[in-house]
């Protein structure tokens, strides 16, 4: 128990640290955002629409209503459903239920907006902890190495070596220059393999005297960040999404391809969020400490670093749910993302659209429902801003 | 500022290589407009592609389209039958009236709206104006754009003694001869759509501008001086709490020319917006090389300005 004295000292210095992260703490402050709570709620029933849209759907999605449909789209009949086959909400163009629609399209339009985010977040927050984390690594070839990392280096530089020869073989003339060529190529890969096999990370703060590489991961990095932040996202999410339904048909772009696609390209906001944190907290004293207790690069990354960059990752998150939402149902819309028959509610309201004059139920209650999930989803992340980080606002 | 001028053109090479790289790849890669022609051979794609030169490597194509590029030649546009670069400067004039005048618009809502939630916080217009910018911000625009047309264009908006609102929902009658009443009665309903998100975006920037301003010592000091209510809020208030603005107005202006594709698209409007949409449904990569080129350009070139005029607009700001 002498040993526990000394180690409790330090909790002035927490109490110092401004906020609390108890999860109590910041439910207590989510709590009094009223606003956000009703978002919560209205999301929470979306989200059980969503999951139960098989067993809460009065019809089938697809099924189009062959007894009533006479070639326009029925009208909704809010009293009594029974009298007019039962489409509360009324059928869309086709003659479907534009109700059990609703409900199916709920489920694509929150997977993919949450699917997207994830993948976001994965690559903005990978990238942008090794950019903040490392700025500039400088390699160094390790002498201790293990032989089998050195020798499994070689052999794999050997075969890239010769891969190289195979192909420069018929593009050189002349049988020496050939010989000579592949000798430098298979040698050297096999050397450079060696090489790289033994560089380890060495101390940032190191004079650059005898090292022998120094990768600016920092630098290529943003520079790939500022180049995708600097094309605006819904034409480039279009030119990809056009490519792909031009290369075999409109049909491909299936759902796993517009979550890729969208999750793909909204990463750099995360990840310059997430290098700003990093580039901050990895000069933190516990940081140090973390080092010298003889934590690895990734150990400090994940463990210690990131619990302290999450709070505004997890607004940012939040609020590019709302964001992918819209941006899956413009390109719907548009007709370059979930392709019909499959509801979605975007592509609801792509044929709605020609039809405004005679059935406004199909092109107001799609979007009512795009509205008011999106305004949850907004809610909730000004909330949890207050809730998580009292100094953000 | 030179040396922060000078790093944007390594950046947009960049950006073009990258897209020219995306287009590039795109089956047919630049052909894509003929392979669907049921009159073209595969020898004629064959032969039009050794002639365009697009049978040579992907980076090799690239520096031949760069050379072009800084002469001024973007291109040639299949879907439109015309230079790229004359393309894009004929629908200029159309997306340019659109922008500028929705700009104008939601410049002036957003501003008065933040200047008013902020002097009175926590009143009910604070929280009306604060829940409005919450809605902007939540509003699909192509939704908003439909119901706009449901509105105001399929049944119009009676109004006492026999009235109507009535507005035309696409297009513009006029596009021979110019009828100022006509382009105008077009315009309204793009321009809203368009506007509502950017007053959305001003009135929440202006409010928490303005509110950290009223804060400041020298505006207490205007107010103990005894100066009027317009000279403190107009004079003293306004124009430091405007400076914040310039460079969110700066960042968000030319991504809302990227956002104008919906509005564009759904009100027929002859702008840069739909000439793209138009383009990505013939596949003709030219053209939206050139289209995404100019916009990464906007972005970069807006980048800029917004340091430039920050740093003029506050001397404290300094850039190496």
């Amino acid at each position: 128990m002498a040993i526990s004295a000394p180690l409790n000292q330090p909790a002035a210095l927490v109490e110092e640290d401004a906020f609390e992260y108890s999860k109590n703490t910041v439910w207590r402050r989510f709590r009094k955002h009223k606003l956000a709570m009703a978002g919560a709620l209205v999301l929470l029933l979306m989200v059980l629409v969503a999951v139960f849209a098989h067993q809460l759907a009065p019809q089938d999605p697809n099924a189009i209503d062959e007894v009533h449909w006479q070639g326009t789209p029925l009208a909704p009949c809010f009293q009594d459903a029974a009298a007019c086959g039962g489409h509360s909400l009324g059928t869309d163009e086709n003659g479907r239920d534009l109700l059990s629609r609703l409900m199916y399209g709920a489920r694509i339009s929150l997977t993919v907006g949450v699917a997207a985010v994830i993948m976001e977040l994965f690559i903005g927050t990978l990238l942008g902890a090794l950019s903040g984390y490392f700025g500039t690594v400088q390699l160094r070839f390790d002498s201790k190495a293990a032989p089998a990392q050195l020798w499994t280096g070689a052999i794999a530089g050997l075969l890239v070596g010769s891969v190289g020869a195979y192909y420069v073989h018929p593009r050189l003339h002349g049988a020496a220059l050939q010989t000579i060529v592949e000798a430098i190529l298979i040698v050297g890969g096999a050397y450079a393999g060696w090489k790289m096999a033994g560089m380890k990370p060495w101390n940032r703060r190191a004079p650059l005297q005898d090292l022998q590489m120094e990768i600016p991961i920092d630098y290529f990095i943003m520079r790939l960040t500022d180049v995708f932040l600097s094309i605006p996202l819904l034409p480039l999410l279009l030119t990809l999404t056009g490519i792909v339904a031009a290369s075999s048909s409109k049909a491909s772009l299936s759902f796993g391809v517009i979550v890729v696609i969208i999750g793909g390209l909204s990463w750099p906001g995360v990840a310059r969020l997430v290098r700003a944190s990093y580039l901050s907290l990895r000069e933190r004293e516990y940081t140090e400490a973390a080092r010298a207790l003889g934590n690895g690069d990734m150990r400090i990354m994940l463990r210690h670093l990131l619990p302290n960059a999450i709070a505004p990752i997890i607004v940012q998150a939040t609020l590019d749910v709302a964001n992918v939402i819209v941006l899956e149902s413009t390109l719907s819309f548009l007709g370059f993302g979930i392709q019909p028959p499959t509801a979605s509610w975007g592509n609801m309201l792509a044929n709605a659209e020609s039809n405004l004059e005679v059935a406004w139920w199909a092109a107001v209650f799609p979007g009512l429902c795009i509205l008011v999930t999106v305004l949850a989803i907004n809610y909730i992340g000004d909330g949890l801003r207050d809730a998580l980080d009292p100094n953000m606002r | 500022m030179v040396r922060r001028t000078l790093q944007a053109v390594p950046l947009l090479i960049l950006i073009s290589f990258i897209l020219f790289v995306i287009l590039h790849n795109a089956p047919g890669g630049g052909l894509g407009a003929y392979l669907q022609n049921p009159h073209i051979t595969a020898a004629d794609i064959a032969r039009l592609k050794h002639n365009l030169g697009l049978d040579k490597p992907i980076p090799v194509q690239y520096f031949v389209w760069l050379g072009h590029f800084v002469t001024g030649d973007m291109g040639w546009s299949m879907s439109n039958s015309e230079p790229v670069f004359n393309a894009i400067l004929e629908r200029l004039p159309a997306t340019l009236e659109l922008m500028g005048s929705s700009f104008v618009l939601a410049f002036l809502a957003g501003v008065s709206a933040g200047l008013f939630a902020a002097v009175r916080p926590y009143s009910i217009w604070d929280y009306f104006i604060t829940t409005f910018a919450f809605f902007g911000q939540s509003m699909p625009v192509f939704w908003f754009a439909l119901m706009m047309q449901l509105a105001f264009a399929v049944h119009g908006i009676p109004l006492p003694g026999g009235w109507q609102i009535q507005l035309p929902s696409a297009g513009i009658s006029s596009s021979d001869t110019f009828d100022f009443g006509d382009r105008v009665s077009h315009l309204i309903l793009p321009m809203i759509v368009l506007a509502l998100l950017q007053v959305a975006l001003y009135s929440r920037f202006m409010r928490s501008s303005m509110l950290e301003v009223i804060k400041t010592d020298y505006m207490r000091t205007a107010w103990a001086k005894g100066l009027n209510f317009r000279t403190v809020l107009l004079k003293h208030g306004l124009k430091n709490a405007l400076i914040p603005l310039v460079t969110v107005t700066a960042l968000t202006l030319p991504g809302l020319f990227g956002g104008a594709i919906v509005t564009e698209t759904i009100f027929a409007w002859p702008g840069e917006g739909r000439l793209f949409f138009n383009a990505l449904g013939q596949q003709d990569i030219s053209l939206m090389q050139g289209y995404l080129i100019f916009n990464a350009f906007l972005v970069v070139l807006f980048n800029l300005l917004a340091d430039v005029a920050y740093a003029w607009l506050d001397p404290r700001v300094k850039y190496d």
